[in-house]
């Protein structure tokens, strides 16, 4: 019996990293006494798989994992008992039961939405965006294994909204996220802040992911 | 903890608390605060068993919150000192200077350096005597309590035993003289009478122009002349947590942790743990089992571990440990044995709870030879090692790790070489079976250590090898190994020679300590950051001879820095020990005989067993 459960990590708990957190729902999963299935073989593990891993540091309030349980139980005792059992920061929001045809959150997933705020008000910043997007081609050089290559980011990005913000500059972006393609926010504000002629300066830009999505007959649904 | 320094530290977590089962407490609803002090990086601290049962028992207390506090990295302590930010504790955030108490546990030697630095990071002078009525006390326990000599100008209390016995009322005590506007002069006092507590500012040395001590004296009159660890009669009787700390990032050991007994019927003559906890006293099986269940649930963890000092001389580890096994197997939870003592017992239980291929064997023969490892009284025969091995072999298992030590008194270089042949021998055993059974090959890891003489054991009056000649054995054993099967591993010789020169300092090596830290010197248990160089210089500087501590041979009737304090275990025992390990003469372990060593007088444990 197969769940997709999506939850909350925030506060200090996303200073955890990716094996951590798998870790970390292992164990709760254990003492919310919930009768998980394991893998067969000497060193049996868990039935467990994220969606996709969270870079360590960032908040989200929408991620996925899956978790196959041996017998069917009740959405509402999965969530009660996990969240009794969770550390500050991480809330399970939100699980239910899928058929086994349904593919695996990681498997589907295409894209995630993300809200990046800066630490000032940029002047005019709509202006820079929308002349920014007026081009045919996003440029940007990635380095993978010793190689350097030039690549167009346009197309990874699905959507670009600035959030009405009195104190900072916000905005909102869908991008590509998991397996076939990912682009990470990080690099897009690495481009904006180019464009503008700026130096891109980690510490002071937040990041939050916001929801993940899959894609069904060319739209964006939740996972 | 502010976020954007979070971001820019390796392992940020390390500083966030936050885990699983921490105490949370209202800091203004108690009276005593107390931050507990672990002198490493957090995920060794968090895996000690002692700092898992010391917090819940503290903490069991409505009137008290203890925190955690752990030893920050380089990188974080390099930010914390730019900006001016204090140690803190984990649970609440706050600065430690706040605190009433900050306790340290002194697992070794070479974490002093620590201590040092968390206290000045705490923004604390770092000797007692310049501290005043608003710095907490800080006070330091654990097994190298047991000389507290070269720490003794900077803690205010130590305690020598184990937790459970004196802290509550050493607790009442505070919190009566703080609601009567006591003093921590009168505190500390006031202390002097409660068993197993040592307040060394009461006690004064002095010295012989040889520099050995001349007299050793209280200075007030109600400092006991000897200070008597105090440990617990029944551990079943005995406060033992329900719950567990358990992490949110890896550390070194993330499981269940169970402490079967306390001390060790052995006797090796160069193990001071297995003097300082006498008599061996231990939990019931049916106790265990029925704790287990708790720690488990509550914990989430998928290992439990079983920790003692020789867990297989446990009398009812049959039952325990099949009872894990049919508890939890099921489960899917692993019980990881500890070095048992290898048997078709043990083998078929480690069948059952390991894959035989992953796990190796381990012995630990300590000498290469029969004549040293009755010196060292290591009742470890080549007989039960072969026998062991040919077993395991014929078992499936094809991996074996050996533990020796070089420098031991009265070695020599057949001793050595010795730890060659016997690995060779192990060699030879796997390919006298049959060829079909051994398709996979044989690998045999030995690792040797230096040998350190520690307080409390026999070997206290004997000189450490020094380096060079530490290095002259270790490179003579490398060249005697001739099997490609074997690989050698050694243990940093420097590390070993410093930590010789601290475990029997006394009260002036302090100032060698602190000076080695302002040149730098911190995690020097870590083998790549310890600087040998800087200690020496330190040493230099203050005028003090690393020899004296750690090369020299001492006399019987020396007055040793740590002789006013009782262990239960009598001198004379320790004497006729030495002379016996001279003439190559073993003592039977606990249950056997006993040797009348004294540890009888505290009225329980093995001392007291019906012998069968
Ligand atoms: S008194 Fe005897 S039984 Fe008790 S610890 Fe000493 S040697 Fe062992």
């Amino acid at each position: 019996m197969k769940y997709r459960i999506k939850f909350t990590k925030v506060d200090k708990i996303r200073f955890i990293g990716h094996l951590d957190l798998l870790k970390l729902f292992q164990r709760a999963i254990k003492r919310a006494e919930l009768p998980v299935a394991y893998s067969n073989g000497f060193n049996p593990h868990q039935l467990i798989g994220f969606a996709v891993p969270l870079p360590l540091g960032m908040a989200s309030i929408g991620e996925y994992v899956d978790v196959e349980f041996k017998e069917e139980i009740d959405n509402l005792t999965i969530k009660d008992n996990l969240n009794n059992v969770m550390p500050d920061g991480i809330e399970i929001i939100d699980v239910r039961k899928f058929t086994e045809k349904d593919k695996s959150c990681a498997s589907v997933l295409e894209a995630a939405l993300y809200e990046v705020c800066f630490d000032e008000k940029i002047y005019e910043f709509s202006d820079i965006i929308r002349k920014m997007f007026l081009q045919d081609s996003f440029e940007i050089e990635r380095t993978s294994k010793h190689k350097t290559k030039v690549v167009n980011i346009k197309p990874d990005i699905f959507s670009f909204d600035e959030i009405e913000n009195e104190k900072y500059t916000v905005f909102k972006t869908i991008i590509s996220t998991g397996s076939h393609n990912n682009l990470k926010p990080e690099l897009l504000v690495k481009y904006i802040y180019g464009f503008m002629g700026r130096d891109y300066e980690p510490l002071k830009v937040k990041y939050k992911r916001i929801e993940l999505f899959k894609k069904d007959n060319g739209q964006f649904l939740k996972l | 903890m502010r976020d954007d320094i979070l971001l820019r530290v390796d392992k940020p977590a390390r500083y966030i608390g936050n885990e699983i089962n921490m105490v949370k407490k209202n800091p203004e609803n108690v009276d005593i605060r107390f931050a507990f002090c672990f002198p490493d990086v957090y995920e060794v601290g968090m895996s000690h068993v002692g700092l898992q049962i010391l917090y819940y028992f503290f903490n069991r207390r409505n009137d008290m919150y203890c925190e955690r506090c752990f030893a920050p990295w380089h990188d974080m302590e390099d930010i914390m000192r730019k900006e001016n930010i204090l140690l803190f504790a984990l649970e609440t955030g706050d600065s430690l200077s706040k605190f009433d108490f900050i306790g340290f546990t002194l697992q070794y030697e070479m974490s002093f350096t620590n201590i040092i630095n968390m206290i000045d990071l705490a923004g604390i002078p770092i000797w007692s005597k310049e501290r005043g009525e608003e710095h907490p006390i800080i006070i330091a326990g654990g097994p190298c309590a047991y000389n507290p000599e070269p720490l003794a100008d900077i803690i205010d209390i130590f305690y020598i035993g184990e937790g459970e016995v004196s802290y509550d009322e050493l607790m009442d005590l505070y919190k009566e003289n703080k609601k009567n506007g006591g003093t921590k002069k009168e505190f500390l006092e006031k202390a002097l009478k409660i068993d197993g507590i040592y307040v060394p500012c009461f006690y004064e040395v002095t010295y012989k122009e040889n520099g050995e001590i001349k007299t050793f004296k209280a200075n007030h009159k109600d400092a006991p002349e000897k200070v008597r660890k105090v440990i617990v009669d029944d551990l079943d009787r005995v406060f033992y947590p329900e719950k567990q700390l358990v992490p949110l990032i890896e550390t070194v050991h993330d499981r269940v942790t169970m402490e079967v007994f306390r001390g060790c019927i052995r006797g090796c003559r160069f193990c001071q743990a297995g003097y300082i906890y006498r008599p061996v006293r231990e939990r019931s099986a049916d106790s265990l089992l029925d704790k287990a269940d708790n720690l488990v649930k509550f914990s989430g963890h998928e290992e439990i571990s079983l920790t003692s000092l020789s867990t297989a001389d446990y009398r009812e580890f049959k039952k325990l440990a099949e009872g894990l096994v049919d508890k939890f197997s099921k489960e899917h939870i692993n019980i990881s044995l500890p070095s048992l003592r290898i048997d078709a017992f043990s083998l078929e239980l480690m069948k059952k709870v390991q894959e035989v291929r992953r796990s190796s064997l381990t012995f630990a023969p300590e000498a290469g030879t029969q004549r040293l490892r009755n010196v060292i009284n290591k009742g470890l025969t080549e007989d039960e090692i072969l026998n062991g091995c040919s077993l395991a072999f014929e078992g499936g298992w094809n991996r074996v790790k050996l533990y020796f030590m070089v420098g031991l008194p009265t070695e020599t270089d057949d001793d050595l070489i010795g730890i060659a042949k016997l690995s060779s021998a192990i060699v030879d055993k796997y390919y006298e079976m049959p060829k079909e059974k051994r398709n996979r090959g044989v690998s045999v890891v030995v690792s040797s250590s230096c040998f350190v003489p520690k307080p409390f054991t026999p070997f206290q009056w004997s000189p450490q090898a020094t380096f060079k000649e530490f290095m002259k054995k270790q490179k003579l054993v490398k060249t005697s190994m001739e099997r490609k099967q074997i690989k050698f591993n050694y243990h940093e010789v420097q590390l070993s020679s410093m930590e010789g020169v601290l475990a029997r300092g006394d009260r002036r090596v302090a100032k060698a300590i602190v000076k080695a830290w302002e040149k730098g010197a911190k995690f020097d248990g870590w083998n790549d950051l310890f600087k040998y160089d800087i200690w020496v210089e330190a040493f230099d500087e203050v005028g003090l001879d690393m020899a004296f501590y750690a090369n020299r041979q001492r006399e019987y009737d020396e007055i040793l820095p740590w002789d006013f304090i009782s262990i239960g275990v009598s001198k004379k025992f320790f004497i006729n020990e030495m002379e016996k390990s001279l003439k190559e003469q073993i003592t039977l372990n606990c249950r056997t005989k006993c040797a009348m060593c004294g540890a009888k007088s505290f009225g329980g444990g093995v001392c007291y067993e019906v012998q069968d």
